[in-house]
Formats: C-alpha cells, structure tokens, sequence
C-alpha cells in the first residue's frame, strides 16, 4: 500500500469582497494541517483569475489542476448566497474532471443565517456526483457567518467547531485513503 | 497504470458511442505517484480481459 501522506488541499469557494467564508476556510485548513499523515494547501478562487469569456476544459489553471490531480481528497468551504453556490466556483471547478475521479469530497457550508449552510451544500452534491468526487455523510456547518470570528479572525466558539471537524476529517481522511487505494490497485 | 473509471465526454459528437452518447474514456492511475491519464480507446481494457 501507499504510504505517501494523504493530500486534502482545502478550497475557498467564493470571490466576494469582504467574504466571511475565508476565516472559516482558513480554521478549516488549520484543523486539517493538525492531522497526523495529512498535508493541505490553500487555494483561494480568487487568485486563480480564470477567463470568464470560456468554460470548461479550454480554461484550466496548470496549478490548479496539477493540485486537483494530486490531491486525495477535497474540502470546499462554500457560503451559500441565495440558497445556492457562488457562480464562480462552479466555474472553477468545471475547468477540470479527471483530476477529481474517484476521489474523496468534504464540504463545509458558510451561511449568514442559522441553518449551517445545508441548503447550499444539499445543491452542491450532484455537481459533486457528475464530476466524479465521492462525498461523505459529514458536513461542516457555519451559521450565522457575521458573528462567528472575532476582530482577530478567531473562531469564538471553538470548542465546538474543533469537535465538528474533528468527525468530518476523521470520515474524509479514511474515504481519501480508501479510494486513493482503489484508484491505484483495484481494477474496473 | 490501473484503470479504475469510465467516464462519458460528451465533447466529441464525431466519435460519440451511440449507447452512451458520448465518448467512453477510461480513467487510469498510477500506482506510484497518482498521476491520472485518459484513455479514449473505448472497451479496450475489457477486451483484452476478454470482458463483453
């Protein structure tokens, strides 16, 4: 068996200005950093800067997609605006597809209100679905956006969130390590 | 390489298998570094294993 480290990069699913997502993005890359066996990288859709006069293939980011191939799982923080995901990250995403197949996803929902964002993340899972990632049955939940960091960009609750993440990697770490054994010894 | 995936690309009508719509790409990792490669040789895995 493999026994490379684990890579679960964590991405910032929105390019909104004053995006209250990228504190909890960063909490989420910090916890996943913590993990015995784990590496991460951060990546911000923001700073990919890809063409919006195409879609698709025709627009992959080289970083980006070498990051996605080598990746054994993804965690993507995503707010919800008006129930559904931010058009931009759809966009990003659909700039690749065999770099995903047959791996792992975790996503973690970012709402203003107090439903943890599970409208937005129940709209993401058959996206998830046609592009080949395989979801888990934890999420990460972040209501109430505005409230939950403070002027220092520290979770106020930590305690509790720590705990959340602690069962949502613990089942994204172990599908990554399943299906990166799948992909690479059991044959279709 | 281990082929583990088939996915439909829906890109190239041209070559499109009329059961499935679309091309049949096979998904191969390798083993070693987790390099991933497609493959458009449609059903050629399974004919060499002798799989209909």
């Amino acid at each position: 068996m493999n026994t490379r480290p684990i890579f679960i990069p964590v991405i910032l699913g929105t390019v909104r200005q004053g995006r209250t997502s990228e504190n909890v993005a960063k909490f989420v890359f910090e916890q996943v950093k913590k993990r015995d066996g784990v590496e991460s990288e951060f990546i911000d859709i923001r700073e990919l800067k890809l063409p919006t006069d195409d879609a698709g293939e025709q627009i992959k980011h080289t970083g980006f997609s070498e990051i996605c191939e080598r990746a054994d799982g993804l965690v993507i923080v995503v707010p919800e605006y008006n129930h559904g995901y931010p058009g931009m990250l759809k966009h990003v995403l659909d700039s690749n597809l065999k770099e995903y197949i047959h791996k792992a996803v975790g996503i973690c929902g970012v709402s203003a209100g107090g439903f943890g964002a599970t409208r937005v993340i129940e709209n993401m899972l058959p996206v998830m679905r046609e592009l080949g990632l395989v979801t888990i049955f934890w999420d990460g939940n972040f209501s109430g956006a505005r409230n939950l960091f403070d002027e220092n960009g520290s979770i106020r609750d930590e305690a509790t969130h720590v705990k959340r993440m602690d069962k949502f990697l613990g089942e994204l770490i172990w599908m990554s390590k399943v299906l990166r054994y799948g992909r690479e010894n059991v044959t279709l | 390489m281990n082929y583990h995936a088939d996915k439909v690309d829906y890109s190239d009508s041209d070559q499109a298998d009329l059961v499935f719509g679309g091309t049949v790409q096979e998904v191969h990792t390798c083993p070693k570094c987790g390099r991933v490669e497609l493959s458009k040789n449609d059903g050629l895995e399974r004919r060499r294993r002798g799989i209909r």
